[in-house]
C-alpha cells in the first residue's frame, strides 16, 4: 500500500503534472499561433486591445455579470471555482510539497479558510451535478463528461478533508490518501485533453472572438472556386426550395444525397 | 466559457448556403443586388429613385418653406449616403429627416446613382456576398471621391459596413464608416443642429436595434437626441447592450413564411415590453426592426406607432 502511495506521489505525480503543464502550454500556444495566423491573413488590423483587456479581466472575476439567467447556478459555480483554485495551490500541506518539489514556495492560507473552501467544493460539486441533471436545457447540452467532472473534481477534496480532519485509523487513512493522490493525478493528466483546459483558454476567449471576425480578403471567392463555382456563385442559382440544382458542380454533386437525407423535402 | 455563438451561427449558415440551403428571399434579393439590372435588393431603378427624391424635396418645400435637396452624384462630397434601399420607397419621413439634418448643418453629402443600397444580406449567410456588396460601396465611393461612408437608419447595413469595410476595402486606409445617428448626434452636440425641445409631446420610447447597440456603438446618442426634443421620453428595460431583440434579425424578417412564429413566439418578449411601455411612438432606427415591429404591433394588437429617429427629429429641427 505504501509503495502504491509513494508511486502515486512520486513518478506518477511527476508524469501527471508534466502532462498538465505541457499539455496546457501546448494548447495555449496553438491558440496564440492560430490567432497570429488569422490576424496576418486579414487586412483589418484594427484591434481594440484596451476593450479586449477590459472584457477579459471582467469575465475572469464575473461578479455582477452572472445574475440574469440561473443566478443560483452561477453563485454555486463561482464558489466551486474559488475552492478549486485556492486549495490545491495554497493549502499549507500542499505548500510544503511545492517547496520540496520546486525548492521554493509561497505563503499558505490559514487552515480554517482552507477548510471552509474545501467544504464548499464538496458541497458545490455535487450541487453542480444536480443542477445539470435537473435543468432541461442543461441536460440537452450535456455529454457524459459534463456530468462526471464536478464529481471527479470533488473527490480529492473529500479525501483530502478526511485525511486532515477525519478520526480514522491508519489503514483507512492510507486508502483515503491513495484515492486523493490518484484522483488528483487523473485530473491533472486529463486537464489538457478535456473541457477543463478552459482554465488557460478562457483568458483568451475575448481576443479569439475579436480576431476571428476579421476575415481574409477574397476568401469568399476562393471558397467558391474550390467548390467548383468560380463562375457561377451559389447565391445566383435558383433557391433550393424549388428543388435541387439540376447541374451541380462536383463538390455539390457529392453532397446531394446527403442533402436529400437531411432534408427529404 | 467564451464560446462565440454568433461566429458559429455565421459559419454554419455560410456552409449551408454553399451547399445550396439558404432562405429564398435573401437569395432572390442578393441576386438582384449583385447581378440584376437595378443593382439593389428592392429592384428600384434609378429613374424611380430620382423621381421619389424630387417628390420628397417638393413635399418638404411645401411643409417647411425652405429648399431641402437630395444631392445626387456630387463629386468630392464629404459623405456618401447609403440607407437601406427600401427606405427610398417605404420610409419617406426618415429620408426627409436625414436630408433636413444636412440642410441644417450644411455639410456636403450625396446619394450616388451608381450604387445606393446599404443593405448587405451577406452578413447573414455568405461571405462572398458580404465582400462583393462592400466592393460595390467602395467603387461608388471612389467614383464620387467621397471622404466618408454614411449608412442610414439600418442595423445590419451599419454593422456590415463598419466592421467589415476595413477587412475587404483597404484595412487601415479604408474610408471611415459612420451611422447617420452618430452624425446627427455629433452635429447636435457641436451646436450645429438646433432642436425644438417641445416638438413631440406624446410618450416616446426607444428600441435598441441589436446590430448597432450590442457592440456598444449607437447606444446613448439616440437617447440624448430624443430627450432633446421629446417632452415625454420613456425608456424600456432591459435596454442598451442588454436589449430585447425585435425578433426579426439576421434576415428572418424577410421570410414571410415564418411570420406567425416571428410575431407570436419569437417576438413575444419584445411585444410585451412595448405594450408595458405604453408609448405612442416607438423609435426603431433599423429597417428590419421596423418591419418586424410593425408586424408585431399588428399581430399582437398593440397600439404603438413604429417610427425612425429622423422621422420625429424632422419635426423638431429649427432652421436658421
Amino acid at each position: 500500500m505504501e509503495a502504491w502511495i509513494d508511486f502515486g506521489r512520486g513518478p506518477l505525480f511527476r508524469l501527471a503534472f508534466s502532462l498538465m503543464v505541457l499539455g496546457l502550454l501546448r494548447i495555449f500556444l496553438l491558440t496564440l499561433l492560430g490567432l497570429r495566423q488569422a490576424y496576418r491573413q486579414s487586412p483589418d488590423k484594427i484591434v481594440s486591445w484596451k476593450e479586449i483587456g477590459r472584457k477579459t479581466v471582467g469575465w475572469l472575476f464575473p461578479v455582477g455579470r452572472l445574475w440574469k439567467v440561473r443566478p443560483v447556478y452561477s453563485a454555486i459555480s463561482v464558489l466551486f471555482h474559488a475552492g478549486l483554485l485556492v486549495v490545491p495551490l495554497l493549502l499549507a500541506s500542499h505548500v510544503l510539497l511545492w517547496k520540496r518539489g520546486l525548492g521554493f514556495a509561497w505563503p499558505a492560507v490559514p487552515q480554517p479558510l482552507a477548510d471552509w473552501l474545501t467544504l464548499l467544493v464538496i458541497a458545490t460539486g455535487p450541487a453542480l451535478f444536480l443542477a445539470r441533471l435537473l435543468n432541461r436545457g442543461a441536460r440537452v447540452l450535456s455529454r457524459r463528461q459534463d456530468y462526471l467532472w464536478p464529481l471527479l473534481l470533488a473527490l480529492p477534496f473529500v479525501t483530502g478533508y478526511i485525511c486532515t480532519h477525519g478520526a480514522i485509523g491508519p489503514e483507512a487513512y492510507q486508502w483515503m490518501m491513495l484515492v486523493h493522490v490518484y484522483t488528483a493525478n487523473l485530473i491533472m493528466a486529463l486537464m489538457p485533453f478535456s473541457k477543463i483546459a478552459h482554465c488557460v483558454l478562457a483568458p483568451l476567449s475575448q481576443l479569439v472572438t475579436a480576431i476571428s471576425w476579421k476575415f481574409p480578403e477574397g476568401a469568399g471567392d476562393k471558397v467558391a472556386a474550390t467548390l467548383g463555382y468560380a463562375n457561377r456563385p451559389t447565391w445566383a442559382e435558383k433557391s433550393r426550395l424549388g428543388g435541387l440544382d439540376p447541374d451541380p458542380a462536383p463538390a455539390r454533386r457529392e453532397a446531394q444525397p446527403m442533402i436529400k437525407e437531411v432534408c427529404p423535402r | 466559457m467564451g464560446i462565440d455563438h454568433g461566429l458559429i451561427t455565421h459559419l454554419g449558415r455560410y456552409i449551408l448556403s454553399e451547399i445550396g440551403i439558404a432562405p429564398r428571399a435573401l437569395v432572390v434579393s442578393t441576386r438582384e443586388q449583385l447581378l440584376g439590372t437595378t443593382g439593389n435588393t428592392s429592384a428600384i431603378p434609378v429613374p424611380a429613385l430620382l423621381d421619389n427624391l424630387e417628390f420628397l424635396s417638393e413635399d418638404m418645400q411645401e411643409e417647411r418653406g425652405i429648399e431641402i435637396p437630395f444631392p445626387i452624384d456630387q463629386e468630392g462630397a464629404e459623405y456618401l449616403f447609403l440607407p437601406a434601399v427600401s427606405d427610398f420607397l417605404m420610409e419617406a419621413e426618415t429620408l426627409m429627416g436625414n436630408a433636413a439634418v444636412f440642410r441644417a448643418t450644411g455639410d456636403s453629402w450625396t446619394i450616388g446613382t451608381g450604387y445606393y443600397d446599404g443593405i448587405n444580406y451577406g452578413l447573414f449567410y455568405n461571405d462572398q456576398v458580404l465582400e462583393h456588396v462592400l466592393h460595390k460601396i467602395r467603387r461608388e465611393a471612389e467614383r464620387l471621391r467621397v471622404r466618408k461612408i454614411l449608412i442610414g437608419e439600418c442595423g445590419h447595413a451599419s454593422r456590415s459596413a463598419k466592421f467589415f469595410y476595413p477587412t475587404f476595402c483597404g484595412g487601415r486606409d479604408a474610408l471611415p464608416v459612420m451611422n447617420i445617428i452618430e452624425y446627427t448626434h455629433k452635429a447636435w452636440k457641436e451646436g450645429r443642429l438646433k432642436l425644438n425641445p417641445d416638438a413631440i409631446g406624446e410618450p416616446v420610447t426607444y428600441h435598441d436595434p441589436c446590430n448597432i447597440s450590442r457592440p456598444g456603438w449607437i447606444v446613448e446618442q439616440p437617447r440624448e437626441l430624443l430627450k432633446a426634443f421629446c417632452r415625454n421620453y420613456v425608456g424600456m428595460t432591459p435596454n442598451r447592450r442588454d436589449n430585447i431583440c425585435c425578433g426579426g434579425g439576421a434576415g428572418t424578417v424577410s421570410i414571410d413564411e415564418i411570420r406567425p412564429y416571428r410575431t407570436l413566439i419569437g417576438g413575444k418578449a419584445k411585444a410585451d415590453q412595448i405594450r408595458a411601455a405604453g408609448a405612442k411612438y416607438c423609435v426603431a432606427p433599423c429597417a428590419n426592426c421596423k418591419k418586424q415591429l410593425r408586424e408585431l404591433m399588428e399581430d399582437q394588437g398593440i397600439d404603438c406607432q413604429i417610427v425612425g429617429l429622423h422621422d420625429l427629429l424632422y419635426k423638431a429641427i429649427i432652421f436658421d
